[in-house]
Parts: C-alpha cells; structure tokens; sequence
C-alpha cells in the first residue's frame, strides 16, 4: 500500500465517478422528469425530486397520436432483427470459434470493419435500393438494415461464447452417437444459451434505439424513435421526457441482465474480484 | 463383444506436423494396450484416428474386421473416456450415463437398469442425482467411465483418463480400471505418457516417439530388452543406464572394457560380437541390475559416490564411472557416503547391448 499506489487508485476512483456521473445524471433527470407532474416540470429552480410522483406525464405520451402503434412497429422490428441476427450471426460465431478455416482472422477484422461505414453515407442509396425492392417503408426493410449493424456484435460476442463451451463436450456427444449436428444441438446449444440470450437482448436494444437509418427509410411506418424524433420539435417538454425515459427503459433493463457477457465481450477482463 | 483394431499405414498430418507417421498396428480383442510416448509424440492423435474425430489423411482403420475409416464416430462402436472427461455440465450423473443409450433409443426402462447397474460397478450410484460441478474430480473421473463402459462398446478408448487425479488417487483407479477391464473384457487403448501405468495396466505397450511405434511388446519385454537407447532411457525408474564400452578379444576369448575394468559377456554373445572386435557399443544396464560391493574388490568395477537418495525399500545412489553417471538401486542398509569408492558388480545376465551409432540394440542369434 505504497503512496504512488494509493493515488493511483484515487485518480482512478475519480475517473471513474467523473464517468459514471456524465452518464447517469441526465438518466436520473430523465427518469424523474418522467414521473412529475406535468405543471411541475417548468418549475424553477427545479428540486432535486418532485412533489409527488405521478403517471401523468406518461399517459399522456403514450396516448400522443403515434406512439402506440409506433411502439408496436419498433417491438416489431426488434423482434423481426433478433431473428435475423440469431439465425446468421450464432452460425457464424460458432464456426468462427469451433473452425480453423482460411481466411478465419481476415473474416473476424471484415465483420468489425462493416461498422466503419457510416449510415449516413450509405442513407441515400439504401433508400433507393429499398424503393426498388418494394422495402421501402417496411417493417422488415427496417429490421434487414438493424440486422447489418447488430451482427457484428453478435458474431463477435457468439463466438466468446462458444469458444467458451470446451470442444471435448461435443466430441464426447459425438462418440456417444451424436452427428456432429446432433452434438451442437445438444451440448453446444444449451451450454450457450444464457450468453446467446445475452447477446439477443443486445441485438434487441441496438435495434430498439437506432434511429437514424429507421428515419430515412419510413414515412408512415415510424419506429418509436423515429416517430419522437421527427415530432420532437413541436412537443412540449414533458412529452420528451417521457418518451426519453421509455427510449432508454429497455436498454437499462436489459444491459443491467447482461453486463456480465458484455465485460466478456469487451476483452473478458471481468472484474477479478 | 470385444474387437480387433486394425491400423493400416495411418497418417495424419497437421500443416507441416506429421503427427502419426505410416503407422500399423493390430490390437487384439480384448486386450488391453497401452500407447506409451513423451509428450507430443502422436499418442492422442493415433487414439482420434481410431474413434474417428481425426479424418486420417491416409492408411485405413479397421474395427472388428469392419473398414471405418470414413465412418463418423457414431457408427465405429467405439467409446472414448477423455483426459478432460467431458463430462456434460448441465446433465445430472444419470443423464450423463444414460446419454449414449437414449441416443440409440434404447427403452426407457432397459436405460434406468443399466445406469444403475454400470453406476454400482464404478460406486458412483450415490451421486446418480447430483450435477458434475458437485462432484469431486475423481468422481466425475468414474462418471466418464460409467458412461463409456455403459454402451458395451466393442472398442474402449481411454486418453490419460487418470493424469488429472493425485497421486494416491491415481494408484486407486489404476488398480480399478485394471480390475474393470478384467471384468468387462473390452478391447481397450489406454493413452498415457506415465511409464508406470503403462507397465502396470497393459497387456501390451506400444511406445512411440514422433508419429511410430518403435517398440510393441509386452510389459517385462519392453522393459528388459527396449528396443533402442530410447526406450531404455524412457521407460523405468530410474531409467536404464547407458555406459560406453569397447569390444575387446583375448585368449579367454571376447569381453567388454569399460575403462581398464572389463566385463564379461554371455556365452550366447560371444560368436557374434567375435566380428565386433575394436568397435564401441553403448552398453545398457538397469539400477536393479548392479550389485554393489563396500569396498573395490578385485573383480569389480570401481565407483565414486555422489549422491545417496533412501527411498524407503531401497536406496538409490548416483555414482561416476570415469565420465559416466550411473543410477544404482540398493538395500537401504547399505552405508555409503558420498565420496566414497564402492565396487560394482554388473549381472551378466541383464546387460542389454546398443549400436553407438544408431541407437539401437544389437541382435543376438
Ligand atoms: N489440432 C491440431 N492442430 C495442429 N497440430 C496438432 C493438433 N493436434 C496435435 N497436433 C500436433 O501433433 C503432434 C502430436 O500431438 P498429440 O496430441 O497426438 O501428442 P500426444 O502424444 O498426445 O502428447 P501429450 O502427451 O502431450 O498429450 C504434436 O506435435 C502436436 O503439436
Ligand atoms: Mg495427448
């Protein structure tokens, strides 16, 4: 416990409540925001917590002309991408994990290099592409372009997992009469399961808050963020903190679940202690 | 029940690494062989190629008569018990048993009599219920066993099933999987790289070192005539002894000379190493083999002592022969220091003679 080491934990601690910090406040004023009276919210100076706590301010967002049904559009397209991002990306990682095929480091550094194209630059020609496709303003048009951005993750996070299932099990399955197939199903599979679910609640939170590429390829079929972006400039106050606070409800709740396979994922430094 | 393996001119290759090299091989039914090597010698990779979790890149591995070669490890009726025991984590003891069987849709009630009956041979029928990750890594040690003897495999696999156990424990399980296979009678390949299990379990050793079997023999064979300076330095402990000597001819007709000091040779010997006259030969010689002598008397090769080791039913020494170290097993009553000149006495009977060249041992007869 020498003194450089001491301050070497202390910057740290700092560092890291300076983080955490700029990061949960504005989800704290959010989620408080949320929850009081309407009247209250232009108050100022504002109070740490509000008078009482009330459900007002959130029925009326959710009885805003649009939101539900494009609440229900983006629990669709969510869905709709963790189908398609399972039944791509779980083959992937597995072979990715379990096979030495060439060109196996090229395809890891490929997958993550598909993130470097920014939407923005591929908007236009998506948009056209879609129209000519007849996906333009679908629900699974929107899904095939969250699909692209969550695969990456989901190979990448699929494939720690398997590799994390030792190979000896599904040798051992297949020597007990298992096809390798068989073996998968039946060691591989199950052993992977919570992390696959992990890594499904993942795919389904990029793709409940993407917004962007949701913008530009809908008119009517609006997913919820997209729907509270393009009226977010003739709302009131409330109105967006309610609908922020329900933007970012499932990706609390479900990051909260799954922190354990994201330290997994970024480098599996898990906290040691 | 039991088969015969067969292997044909097997080879398998890793890239560049030629891990089994042109390897034949016939194992007889129901007995028990032991493939015995130092690490990386291709022992695991001759073992996949049998069970058919490695395609062989060429040669053909027949089982009961039956060519397998392309056949996936399903259809080989083949069990294998793994170094890691690849016992499934999230099935119970009886799951883990009864997996194979249910795989062959054997009838519910057939299942439930013979887990029982197998888990009763290996004692593991107190933990039927229990999860793999409750068990104590003997136990599951037993469980992959159970669960490779229940499906009566015609051909028993086993790669160092007891390398990760400890000691006392190994030398229990040892004398059980011996016992078992008396019982059970299936053929059975037992990888391992420790010669004492491989002297004690097998009927038969193969030794290998990079990618070929160099001796295939049984224990006391291998053990009393190795093949080559390898496997007498590789198997026994201590391992054999290696010392130079120079074929020698008088009028009492041909010797050995070690130094000044000259050893006689064994009548049966003497009419071939007659044509060896003036060359070198590596002259082998186990610990147990050399007597030893207090003081050194006439007749006696002459030693110095540098370390004396008790190791409770005898004392090991170490001692110098001109440049040479020999390992000498004796009665631990014996008082020697260290420094101290002793006399050896090397059994006639019992020295085994090697090409200095190639390292292999030289033919009699
Ligand atoms: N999957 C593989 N890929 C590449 N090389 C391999 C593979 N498996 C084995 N080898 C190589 O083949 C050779 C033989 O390996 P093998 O596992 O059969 O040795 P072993 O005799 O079982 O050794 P040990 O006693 O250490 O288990 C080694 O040189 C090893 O590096
Ligand atoms: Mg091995």
């Amino acid at each position: 416990m020498s003194y450089p080491w001491i301050l070497r934990r202390t910057l740290l601690y700092m560092a890291v409540t300076a983080f955490a910090l700029w990061v949960l406040v504005p989800i704290f004023f959010i989620g408080i925001s949320a929850f009081t009276p309407r009247n209250e919210i232009y108050r100022w100076p504002k109070p740490i917590l509000p008078s009482r706590f009330s459900l007002d301010t959130m029925r009326f967002f959710l009885n805003s002309y649009g939101v539900l049904r494009s609440l229900s559009n983006s629990v669709w397209v969510a869905l709709l991408t963790l189908a398609f991002t399972l039944a791509v990306g779980a083959p992937a990682g597995y072979a990715v994990a379990r096979f030495h095929f060439r060109g196996r480091e090229g395809f890891r550094l490929g997958i993550l290099i598909t993130r470097m194209f920014p939407t923005a630059l591929l908007a236009v020609p998506l948009a056209v592409t879609f129209i000519k496709w007849g996906l333009y303003d679908t629900l699974i048009g929107v899904a095939l372009i969250h699909t692209a951005m969550a695969l990456p993750f989901a190979v990448i996070i699929t494939t720690g997992i398997f590799m994390g299932v030792p190979k000896d099990l599904e040798e051992a399955a297949m020597t007990l009469g298992c096809s390798r197939f068989g073996a998968f199903v039946r060691v591989a599979l199950p052993l992977a399961l919570p992390g696959l679910a992990a890594a499904a609640m993942f795919t389904f939170v990029i793709s409940w808050n993407e917004v962007f590429a949701a913008t530009i390829l809908t008119v009517n079929n609006r997913t919820l963020p997209a729907h509270i972006l393009t009226t977010i400039q003739a709302s009131p106050l409330y109105f967006r903190f309610a609908g922020g606070f329900f933007m970012i409800l499932p990706a609390l709740f479900f990051m909260f679940l799954i922190r354990r396979y994201l330290f997994h994922m970024w480098g599996g430094a898990t906290a040691e202690r | 029940m039991a088969a015969e393996i067969r292997l044909e001119n097997v080879r398998k290759t890793f890239g560049k690494v030629v891990a089994v090299k042109d390897l034949n091989l016939v194992v007889n039914p129901g007995e028990f062989l032991v493939l015995l090597g130092p690490s990386g010698c291709g022992k695991t990779t001759t073992l996949r190629c049998i069970a058919g979790l490695e395609r062989v890149d060429q040669g053909r591995v027949y089982i009961g008569g039956r060519d397998v070669t392309e056949l996936p490890p399903a259809k080989r009726g083949i069990a294998m018990v793994f170094q890691s025991y690849a016992v499934f984590p999230h099935m119970t003891v009886a799951q883990n048993i009864a997996f194979g069987l249910r795989m062959r849709h054997t009838p519910k009630e057939e299942i439930r009599k013979a887990v029982r009956e197998v888990a009763e041979l290996l004692q593991i029928d107190e933990l039927l219920n229990r999860y793999p990750s409750q068990l104590s890594g003997g136990q599951r040690q037993r469980v992959a066993v159970a669960r490779a003897l229940v499906m009566r495999p015609e051909v028993l696999l086993m790669d160092e099933p007891l390398s990760n156990l400890d000691a006392l424990l190994r030398l229990q399980m040892r004398a059980e999987l011996k016992k078992l296979h008396r019982e059970v009678g299936t053929t059975t390949v037992y990888v391992t790289h420790d010669q004492i299990e491989a002297l004690s379990l097998g009927d038969r050793i193969a030794v290998m070192r990079e990618g070929e079997i160099v001796q295939l023999d049984t224990p006391s064979e291998v053990y009393d005539k190795p093949a080559n300076v390898f496997v007498g330095g590789f198997i026994g402990t201590p391992p054999m002894n290696f010392i130079r000597a120079e074929v020698g001819a008088s009028d009492g007709g041909v010797y050995l000379a070690v130094g000044d000091f000259t050893v006689e040779v064994r009548e049966e010997w003497r009419e071939r190493l007659a044509e060896m006259v003036g060359q070198t030969v590596i002259l082998g010689i186990r610990a147990e083999n050399i007597e030893v002598r207090p003081t050194p008397e006439e007749g006696t090769l002459a030693a110095k002592v540098v370390v004396s080791e008790p190791l409770g039913a005898q004392q090991l020494l170490t001692v110098q022969v001109g440049s040479d170290i020999l390992k000498v097993a004796t009665s631990p009553d014996l008082p020697v220091r260290p420094g101290q000149t002793i006399g050896l006495v090397l059994t006639k009977e019992k020295i085994r003679l090697f090409d200095e060249a190639t390292g292999e041992a030289i033919r009699f007869q």
